[in-house]
């Protein structure tokens, strides 16, 4: 018969490493004192925004540095409202035309790629992240280095969505997406869109 | 001085009124230390959550690879200089360093999951994720910082206690299936962290979207995050939209506060893994689930889950026997 769980309480196995550093005083003085930092490194980054948090901000800097870093404002404090993409023109010498957009798996487990690249997206059409565009332009003409792209448009679209009604439609199907070109290269070859910095 | 020593000292101050009130606070304070980081606890918690998140990790770094050149690689969508200002120290600025550093998070990941020295490993995979992060943050969601969050206060923790080759090594084949009872200190540190993330989530649904009871319904039409495409039915109802905000508004508080009434945690574990579920069916949200399914893991009891286990080999030991 299986030895039942209270008598396997006093079990005499050598303790592992992390028990066997508060068996001394001075190892919960340790422990006690990593309880405290770490506990505070957690928790206080999570202070709302306000003097009192950039007062206190110095005191977690070594946790985000090293890599422990508290954001958990998800869909925060509301979800967005648009739907967004970015997908680039790209014309090359031969005066073809062709769209590129970010790349689509398959839902199941493709999905666990899927969402870095949709994070990539939603970054990179930002104009106070304009220090992606480069980069991005000069990955497309790499990309399509044979067919050598002569212009690249960046472009982004999106489609607003209003909050669900009293009568239940959310959206209008037939509202399609918006766009935006928001840079191109070489910069000044597409009438009034600003370069890329590429 | 042991915790039981220090909780037999505090009651000891307590009954004694002539005792300083400064004597008593240090045994008051003593006493608490013992309980929440000294007494000890079986590690069966700890070694689910480690196989949870070496999982994790493994699959993190798995399907990492197929766009490695193109996320992280010399010539990536996102330059070199684009890596965060943090941990400079492991920059991966080539392909050849990138791909070492999957392969080698690939082996880390699995010597945790399979408890091979879990502790180094869990601290080679939190360097190893944060210097791959560090290379391309424009492409980290919530679920990757999680990730190297509970990876480095995993490693705090004595995972390979139970359930691993560590321990099939130290005791044999016969105990294996037997967790010790290991210092909780390491432990509290995830639990912790696991509340924290619902308490502050919660905290932070401050808009009118979620006071309304629609903000589910705005997430579920975003097109770039469905997973499977948008029911209709499901996001043009007023009323399960309703219940499905407010229901993740009251889970959330829930969690990031009732998750330490022991009582409760086995209902409320339940209910964080449906969310997450529920969740990851629709949204493409990547690991944010599974990896809060390990940190989860750390509230799970332990001495429910060897009762299980005893009556499971008990059952089997009958099942040879008769067929014996």
């Amino acid at each position: 018969m299986m030895e039942p769980v209270a008598e396997r309480a006093a079990d005499v196995e050598k303790p592992d490493a992390h028990s066997a550093i508060v068996s001394s005083a001075f190892g919960r003085a340790v422990v006690a004192l990593a309880l405290v930092v770490l506990g505070a490194w957690i928790t206080l980054p999570n202070l709302p925004a306000g003097p009192m948090r950039s007062q206190l901000e110095p005191l977690w800097r070594p946790a985000t540095e090293a890599g422990l870093v508290q954001d958990w404002a998800v869909f925060s404090p509301n979800p967005r409202a648009q739907s967004l993409d970015v997908r680039a023109e790209i014309q090359l010498a031969s005066g073809r035309v062709v769209v590129w957009d970010v790349p689509e798996f398959d839902p199941i487990v493709g999905a666990f790629r899927q969402y870095r690249w949709k994070k990539w997206q939603e970054r990179v059409r930002l104009d106070v992240r304009r220090d992606l565009w480069a980069p991005t332009i000069e990955w497309l003409r790499r990309e399509y280095a044979d067919d050598e792209p002569v212009r690249v448009t960046l472009i982004r679209r999106w489609i607003d969505h209003g909050p669900l009604t009293d009568i239940g439609r959310a959206d209008d199907p037939r509202v399609g997406w918006n766009e935006f070109r928001f840079c191109t290269w070489p910069a000044g070859s597409d009438g009034e869109t600003p370069g890329c910095g590429a | 001085m042991s915790a039981t020593g220090a909780a037999a000292a505090a009651s000891a101050a307590d009954t004694a009124p002539d005792v300083p009130w400064t004597l008593r606070l240090r045994a008051g304070v003593a006493e608490v230390f013992g309980r929440v980081a000294v007494d000890p606890v079986s590690a069966w918690p700890l070694a689910i959550g480690r196989i949870i998140l070496g999982l994790t990790t493994l699959v993190w770094t798995l399907t990492l690879m197929p766009d490695a050149t193109a996320l992280l690689g010399s010539d990536a969508i996102v330059s070199v200089d684009g890596a965060s200002e943090f941990f400079r120290w492991i920059p991966l600025d080539s392909t050849g360093s990138v791909w070492a550093a999957l392969i080698a998070l690939t082996v880390s990941s699995i010597a945790v999951t399979v408890g091979f020295r879990p502790t180094v490993f869990l601290a080679v995979s939190f360097v190893l994720i944060m210097a791959l992060q560090r290379r391309n943050p424009a492409i980290l969601n919530s679920g990757d910082i999680i990730l190297r969050d509970l990876t480095l206060l995993f490693a705090f923790c004595p995972t390979g206690a139970a359930c691993s080759l560590d321990r099939y090594r130290r005791v044999g084949r016969d105990r294996c299936w037997t967790a010790p009872r290991v210092a909780p200190w390491g432990l509290r540190l995830v639990q912790l962290q696991v509340s924290m993330v619902y308490l502050f989530a919660f905290w932070s649904k401050s808009g009118e979207l979620w006071r309304e009871g629609v903000a589910v319904s705005t997430a579920l039409r975003l097109r770039d995050l469905q997973r499977f495409g948008q029911i209709d039915a499901i996001v043009d109802s007023v009323v399960l939209m309703a219940m499905l905000t407010w229901g993740t508004l009251v889970v959330e508080m829930l969690l990031g506060v009732l998750l330490w009434v022991r009582r409760l945690r086995p209902a409320l574990v339940v209910v964080a893994l449906l969310l997450h579920l529920s969740i990851d069916v629709f949204l493409l949200v990547g690991f944010f689930g599974p990896v809060l399914a390990a940190g989860l893991m750390s509230f799970v009891d332990g001495d429910a889950v060897q009762h299980r286990v005893d009556r499971r080999i008990a059952r089997r030991r009958r099942s040879a026997r008769a067929a014996d």
